[in-house]
């Protein structure tokens, strides 16, 4: 029954997430449009209970499920093209499993049902997650709304009460739909996230060198942790690295609606975690010079506005408008800012801390296995072999460098992002992105395309 | 055909060789395969109490104990309980490492303070503990209370 309850769920996420991408009319290959559209699907069921929330509506089952019912089929009212195609590119499309695949998608299958099963298995553990989203969700479910009694207890030894409520709704709805830990949606944004990396990897590598990076991924000690213990990072690395995606997508082709997608999901990525934002802010050079080079002012004007203002207006409703409007208790964002910021020691220090003990070097393999190593052997052989460096490639290098110099910035303006929690978690960002940085190097291209030709030769 | 075969066990081979990585065999161990073996077992017993005492262990058993002290004539929404810090309990030889008061409350739905909280001084309940067991004493004298928060402040608080 609980199976049939989360396929439900699952489905109507995927409705939901069609209906956005069908209103941007951003048409895609079935792999990307189905992923992306579970994906997209669970960031709208996470706003649905906010926007209630905000409107003093109570959280009763009924309520919920009625709004996200007719959210998901609001939000299909012009999808009637984008079944049409997505009706046909089915239609076409052979699935021919070939046999040298057969090894990594059935390890990448144990990795991911031995997550889902522990995930579904055990209730929330991370103390980030029960002394704040978790108990609040738990007591909104008794008491039908997100400012319950919680706000009662002595909170004075957290801060997670304040922390935006994505994960909270996403809860609600879990605990809501019979799931007693929730948490489950983890396995759905796993699950469809990897399909996603999948058909990304396979538009330009070979299905042999594509399964043997995504184990690689996938095995990463510390992102696999969080694949089956909710929490807000992994969740936060997904939607970052999609809204990467589309502006690389945009880059390439110019198309509006593929910058405004990736300003929603950057916005769904600050939903997650608010410092996202200047994250965001650091991803704007790209856009700056993008335009630059056309000398096109308006087109600068309407990107930026594209991109940065569904961040700017998620930041605005989950962190300034609901902390100190709606919550009963007060938080000072400001106080934890450094007061000290001429002086860059600090961040200096974050970035060789970063390096030294987490990417390159100390801890490096039991945080993040061999991943970051692989990594740079494919960087070496791309800037060391012949016009290997593509314009896509160096454009997934430059999110890797925001990602590797922007934790550290993050953690010099707020010190209470420390290294050994905040820090860490918060480099779950980099990976994916190295991932694709790899999907497009001119090396594994190369590689790629000569094991295509000599398979084709008998 | 040909190829395709070469092509698995070329693939074959680079995944057991990233198993194998000094770093990667102890993970897939204890990760992939062991988590698979307890999969094995859980299947079977998937009743909820025994899902969360067997994640969050005594933290959560004996924060259900303390809170089955609770007397049923009394409100429990009323009730505000002093928690000494988790040495105290040590020292009294039993394991207990203290929830923070967000966590109690989600373990057990009652409301607790620590000793170094500004809230300790409008306790009306406290936990005492002597010879392994556990007590939850009504607080009825202000002295008292205080008294006991400077007794309990020689227990360091690490969490």
């Amino acid at each position: 029954m609980q199976l049939l309850i989360a396929i439900l769920l699952l489905v109507l996420q995927a409705i939901a997430g069609f209906g956005v991408l069908c209103l941007l009319r951003i048409y895609l290959k079935p792999g990307f449009f189905i992923s992306l559209s579970v994906l997209i699907g669970v960031a709208v069921f996470s706003l649905v209970p906010f926007l209630l929330q905000l409107a003093y509506v109570p959280l009763t089952a009924f309520n919920v499920f009625a709004s996200l019912i007719a959210v998901s089929f609001l939000l299909n009212i012009k999808s009637k093209r984008g079944a049409v195609h997505l009706f046909n590119s089915l239609k076409n499309y052979r699935f021919r499993l070939k046999l040298y695949e057969v090894p990594s998608l059935f390890l990448i299958l144990l990795m991911i049902f031995v997550s889902v099963w522990r995930c579904y298995y055990y209730p929330p553990t991370p103390r980030d997650l029960t002394s704040g989203a978790e108990v609040i969700a738990e007591y909104a479910v008794k008491e039908k709304t997100m400012i319950n009694s919680v706000f009662t207890v002595d909170l004075s030894t957290t801060n997670n009460q304040f922390k935006p409520p994505f994960l909270t709704c996403l809860q609600i709805i879990y605990k809501y739909a019979g799931f007693p830990f929730g948490q489950i949606w983890l396995s759905g944004v796993f699950i469809f996230f990897t399909i996603f990396l999948y058909t990304a990897l396979n538009t330009r590598l070979h299905k042999i060198i594509t399964g043997l990076l995504l184990v690689m991924f996938i095995a990463i000690p510390e992102m696999y942790g969080y694949t089956l213990m909710a929490l807000f990072d992994y969740s936060n690395a997904v939607f970052f690295c999609l809204s990467i995606y589309f502006l690389i997508e945009y880059f390439t082709n110019g198309k509006n609606n593929h910058i405004i997608l990736s300003g929603l999901l950057m916005a769904v990525a600050t939903y997650v975690r608010s410092e996202t934002l200047i994250l965001a802010g650091l991803v704007f050079p790209v856009v700056l010079f993008h335009h630059w080079r056309r000398k096109n002012i308006s087109s600068l004007l309407k990107s930026t506005t594209y991109f940065f203002i569904p961040s700017v207006i998620i930041y605005l409703l989950s962190i300034t408008i609901y902390i100190n409007y709606y919550l009963p208790s007060l938080y000072k964002i400001d106080s934890l800012l450094n007061t000290n910021l001429a002086d860059l020691n600090l961040f200096y220090q974050r970035l060789s801390d970063v390096t030294g003990k987490y990417l390159l070097a100390g801890n490096v393999l039991d945080h993040y296995g061999y991943f970051v190593f692989i990594f740079v052997i494919v960087l070496c052989a791309d800037a060391f072999r012949k016009n290997s460096l593509n314009r896509t490639s160096l454009n997934w290098l430059w999110a890797v460098f925001i990602i590797f110099a922007g934790i550290p910035l993050i953690g010099f303006l707020f010190p209470l992002y420390d290294l050994d929690h905040s820090t860490k978690r918060g480099l779950l960002k980099i990976f994916p992105l190295m991932l694709l940085y790899m999907a497009n190097s001119g090396f594994l291209v190369s590689i790629s395309d000569d094991i295509k030709k000599w398979e084709r030769s008998q | 055909m040909k190829n395709s075969v070469v092509l698995t066990f070329a693939s074959l081979m680079l995944l057991l060789w990233f198993i194998l990585l000094p770093g990667n065999r102890q993970w897939f161990n204890l990760r992939i395969i062991g988590y698979w073996n307890d999969f094995l077992v859980q299947k079977d017993s998937l009743d909820i109490e025994h899902r969360k005492i067997k994640r969050w262990g005594e933290s959560y058993t004996v924060s259900k104990q303390i809170a089955s002290l609770f007397p049923e004539n009394y409100d429990k929404n009323t009730a505000l309980v002093l928690i000494p810090p988790s040495t105290y309990f040590t020292e009294r030889k039993i394991g207990y490492h203290v929830p923070e008061p967000a966590v109690f409350y989600y373990y057990t739905g009652l409301k607790t303070t620590w000793i170094n909280s500004s809230e300790a001084s409008k306790a009306n309940w406290m936990v005492t503990a002597d010879n392994g067991s556990l007590k939850l004493v009504h607080v009825s004298n202000q002295k008292t209370l205080l008294d006991s928060i400077n007794a309990f402040k020689k227990y360091p608080l690490n969490w």
